[in-house]
Formats: structure tokens, sequence, C-alpha cells
């Protein structure tokens, strides 16, 4: 990048690296997101006006905890202790902790996951998208059933398979390998046809190659609606990531980024010289239990953007724009503060 | 403690104030009653000389690792990344100096800034500094480059380098080992980074969450991948380290913080073997 650096090419360093091309196995946005991303650019959140939510705990910590040991590890011996808020049981190879809330828990087998490497696979032979969908489905209603619970109107909905993969080499011989050892579905939640976006309403489920669960995170909120909110088009949350990318990355904005047309590839679009949007995803915005800084679940959009400068260096800026035509200014979502700082200049 | 009106002040004055700022750091951290035996370094920035690379926002995620971490290990500096290069770069003195924020003056180096590989050597990655320009070298921009640090054999020795930046981690084009042999080397025993991008925006509660699961003892690469891969699906977390073979490599990916520090150094001719984990 730098003219003071030697530009030595190494004819080993190509032919390795012919070699280990196409070895990642890519993280994978399932149709259904690709298609909401893709109407988040087009037209926003589709709609006049949506409620304001509270996050409301049905439940509490010890409650939750004993519920899900009894359906994890019925027969184990355990220690307990709270951890900031935080409620964490630890027993033989295995922990569950519980958010202070008790709207979010994560659950880790070591003993699984110490065996995830010894069953590592061929990257082609990942476990597919559909077939890990069917497999969290099923682990939800088995075990999670009564933290997961769908009210009226509500769904789940699978987001993304991701891949866990390593590699290596050896030193000596030279020789090259590679291998996917966990497999991850990400679900998330639909409420009366708009999704929450954001890490709230999230379940991730990892499994190992043998079909062995290995950890799971779920942020899981009651919802309380509230008074509605007239919400902006497409154009203006637009509008609203460019400001916010001028203040966050020093970047100017453009007049106005096109809002795409509806057919055909619209991402990326760029928002600011060199600032590219690559995916849009409007609904209720919920940060979750563990960013939990929330007042209240408003309408808005997360947003990725990358930038690159002429000498290759990357920068990615990911957040979240409200998309309330008014919108209350909280602690916790810094796009807030920066948006009314402009709307009041 | 960074972002105040450095940049109004000369460099000398700057790195002077830096330390200063660090020192008060240090006193209000490190409590022996708690302190474990590790001892970090964090240095951090986000925004960089004359705007030669985009404004990112580091410091909440770079306050929020020290104070997860503080309570039961020693903290020893909390620095930006002013006129910092040097002290990335092996054989220099500010490398093993702990009051200039050296990487092998302490066993844990967190830092937070800018990553690239070099667009005309894909043998170099690299982290950004504050400066437009190093010593002897033009603007815009200056980088610590791999190729120039070898992290493990001097000073402290330093064992972990966690990096929230983007790239540095590559692996899917066969170079990691040209980019980060020498560093390794030295005997680094652990290395945290990006394969890809890492999106800056839930950097806080990745770093929170880095810090929380490693004082729970889960092993700091499991640490690293799942907390970054938590705080945002769509970053690129990458752990790497080294074995005498590959079976020893992938038992060190279980390092902790209870237990890094006292393993074995694998130095040059020993290491056998470079592993790597990635999500996504």
């Amino acid at each position: 990048m730098k003219n003071n650096i030697l530009n030595f090419a190494v004819a080993a360093s190509i032919a390795a690296s012919a070699m280990i091309a196409g070895s990642v196995a890519r993280a994978e946005d399932l149709p259904g997101t690709k298609a909401r991303q893709q109407f988040s650019v087009t037209q926003g959140l589709g709609r006049s006006s949506l409620p304001v939510l509270q996050r409301a705990s049905a439940s509490d910590q010890n409650a939750v905890s004993a519920g899900l040991i009894g359906k994890l590890r019925p027969a184990s011996v355990y220690q307990t202790a709270t951890l900031g808020g935080k409620l964490r049981t630890t027993g033989e190879q295995w922990s569950l902790e519980v958010s202070s809330d008790a709207s979010g828990a994560e659950y880790h087998d070591l003993a699984v996951a110490a065996l995830a490497h010894s069953l590592g696979r061929p990257l082609s032979q990942k476990i597919a998208a559909a077939e890990l969908e069917q497999k969290g489905r099923a682990f939800i209603a088995s075990n999670l059933a009564s933290q997961i619970v769908l009210g009226q109107g509500e769904q789940l909905v699978a987001l993304r398979a991701d891949y866990r993969t390593e590699g290596g080499q050896d030193l000596t011989t030279g020789v090259n390998t590679s291998a996917v050892v966990a497999n991850r579905i990400v679900f998330g939640r639909i409420l009366g046809g708009v999704p929450v976006v954001g890490n709230g309403s999230k379940v991730i489920l990892t499994f190992t190659n043998d079909g062995s669960l290995e950890s799971f995170r779920y942020d899981w909120p009651a919802y309380q609606a509230g008074d509605a909110l007239q919400v902006v088009s497409a154009g203006e949350v637009l509008s609203r990531v460019q400001q916010v990318m001028g203040v966050r990355a020093n970047a100017a904005p453009m007049s106005m980024a096109p809002v795409p047309g509806i057919a055909g590839k619209e991402y990326p679009v760029e928002v600011a010289p060199n600032v590219q949007l690559e995916a849009l995803d409007c609904g209720y915005y919920d940060s979750g239990s563990t960013d939990g800084k929330l007042k209240s679940i408003q309408p808005g959009c997360t947003y990725l953007t990358v930038s690159q400068d002429a000498n290759g260096m990357r920068v990615g800026h990911a957040g979240a724009v409200p998309a309330g035509v008014s919108f209350a200014v909280d602690a916790g979502w810094m796009e807030t503060q920066i948006l009314s700082a402009k709307q009041a200049q | 403690m960074k972002r105040m009106s450095l940049a109004l002040l000369s460099t000398a004055v700057r790195n002077a104030f830096m330390l200063v700022a660090g020192a008060v750091v240090l006193m209000g951290f490190a409590s022996p009653a708690t302190a474990g035996t590790v001892h970090f370094g964090v240095r951090c920035q986000s925004d960089f000389q004359s705007g030669w690379a985009p404004t990112i926002d580091v410091y909440g995620a770079c306050s929020d690792f020290i104070s997860e971490i503080q309570p039961v290990e020693y903290v020893d500096f909390y620095f930006n990344l002013h006129g910092a290069q040097t002290a990335f770069y092996y054989g220099q003195a500010a490398e093993t100096c702990n009051g200039c924020g050296g990487a092998d003056s302490v066993d844990f180096l967190f830092i937070a800034t800018h990553g690239t590989i070099a667009n005309n050597n894909a043998n170099y990655a690299g982290y950004a500094m504050w400066d437009n320009a190093c010593s002897g070298t033009n603007p815009p921009g200056c980088i610590a480059w791999t190729p120039s640090m070898r992290f493990g054999s001097s000073g402290q020795q330093l064992k972990v380098l966690a990096t929230f930046s983007c790239d540095t981690f590559k692996n899917s084009d066969g170079l990691f080992w040209n980019r980060w042999s020498s560093a390794y080397k030295g005997g680094l025993k652990i290395g945290v980074g990006g394969h890809d991008l890492l999106y800056t925006g839930n950097d806080t509660t990745a770093a929170t969450n880095f810090a929380y699961y490693m004082r729970q003892n889960d092993s700091i690469g499991w640490s690293w991948l799942d907390s970054v891969y938590y705080a945002n699906n769509s970053n690129h977390p990458t752990v790497a380290n080294t074995g005498a073979n590959s079976t020893d490599c992938w038992n060190r990916q279980g390092f902790t913080i209870n237990n890094v520090v006292s393993a074995p150094v694998l130095r040059d001719g020993q290491i056998g073997y470079y592993c790597w984990s990635n999500w996504n």
C-alpha cells in the first residue's frame, strides 16, 4: 500500500494462494433476509406508521434458569452465581447465563465444543441452511418453547447461516488443511409483518457437524405496544444514513442517494463519496438485552456501510437510524443523538 | 482521556500528555488487591491526522474493555496511537518501554484502529497509526507493518495480541504466514483480529463481552470469536496461533488468560505449524 514497501512477489506464495482460494465457507443471508433488505432500501418500512414498543420481561432469572437447566441438564450438579446482573450457572463442561431482565440466555456445551475440531469436514460438506433451519426449529420446539414464545401475529424466521471454519499449515511440508467445524443458524422475529431488527429478538444456535448443539444464545422479550409514530420514506431513511455517516466517518454526504429501483441489483448504494451502503434492514429497532440501553423500541433501520480509500484500506460502519418522522432521543442510540443535533441546527 | 484537543498540541507535548494520562490510568486501574497476573496494554485511535483515514468510533470499546478486565488484571496503560509505529517494531526502544505503550512491555495488548493489507504487497498486513506520515516517509498515512514486528522475545514478552481492525488476519489467500511469521516467531502465543471486515458501531458490546468471557476462563480465542460475532453477525473474527505440530497448535488455541502466561513459548524453529479459526 505504501511506496516504502518492497514489491517482491514470491512464487511459492502465489502457489499457496491458488491452493487456498475459496477455502472460506462464506456466511449466507437467506433469501427472505435479502428480500427484506431489498424492500427496505426501496420501500423503507412500507407503511405510514408503526407503534413504539416497550420490552417487558415476563419471568424472573431464577425461573428461566431453572427451566432451561431442567430441559438441558436435568441430572447435573451445578453452581450458580450472579455476575454483573447476569445469573451464571456452571456445571461439568457446560455453562448457562440468563440476562438481568430474564429475556435472554446463553448456553455453552464445552464437551461438544471440544469435539468440534475432530469432526471437521471439507468446506463443501457444511450443513446447508435449510437443514440448519430445520435443526434449529426442532431444538427450539424441544428445549426453548417456554422462552421463545410467539404471540398473535408473530413469526420466527430464519435470517442467516454462518460457519466456523479453521485451517492450518504444516511449515515443514507446506501442506494446508481447512475444514468447517461448526454451523450456525440465526432466527429473527416478525411482528405483524414487520421485522425486529438489531440484536434484539434473535435466537442463534450452533451445531457441530454431527448435529450436536454446541451453544445457543437468544434474546426474546415480550413487547408491549404504545403510541403509533408516523414513519419516513425510504429516501428519508437514506438521507439519515448519509447524515449519520457524515458525522461518524467525516464523510461528505452526496446531495441525495438515489432510491434504487425495485428490480435488479440495488446494493451497494453510494451514500457518500467512497461510502457504500451494503445492507439496510427496516423494522422495529431493538439492540437487545446485552446491549440493553434503549428506553423504547422505535421504528428504525439498521445499516452496514463500507468505505475503501485509494490505497485499499477498508472501513465498515454498522448502526441504525430512527425511522419515525419524529423520534425520541435515546442515550443508548447514538444515531438519534446525531440526527437530533442536526435537526436542531 | 484521548479525545480532548490533542490535535492542537505539538507532537512532543501531545505524547508527553498521553504518558501522563496513561500513568493516571495505571494508578486508577491496577489494584494489587484484585489484580491477577496478566499485564494488559490498550492502544486505540478513532481519528487520524489531517483525516488521512476515515474516522471510526472505537474509544468506547476500548474504555469498556478496560472497565471489564481491570477488576481482575493489571491494565498498565491506555494510550492512543500518536507516534506509535516504533512501539510495534522489533529492536526499537519503544517496543519494550511500558511508559511508551510498547507491545513487548505487556503480556496482552488490545488495540483498535484501521487495519489493512498492503495493496502493493500482499505479504504485509498493517495497523493505522494516527500520524499522517511516519518518520522518513511521505503522507498520507503511517502504518505499522507486520513484517517489522517480532512479538514475545524481548521485554515483558507479549503473549496475546488482540486487534479490533479489519482484514489483517486474512487467511483465505494462503498468505497469512507470509504476513505474520515475523511477528509470531518471537513467541507470540495467540493473535485475534479480523479476516475481513469488522464493523465499528457494535464494538463496545464486542469488547466488553470479550473481556467478560475471558474472565469466565473461556479460551481467549473462543472469547474473541463469539463476542465479535454476537456483537454483529456480519463481523469476520479470527483467532490464529502457532504450535510445534498440528495437534499442539489446536491445543494451544485453547489458552485462557489463566494459563497463557505460563504456557511454553514457541519461537523460530520450534514452530512447526500455524492454525486459525474464523467465523464467517
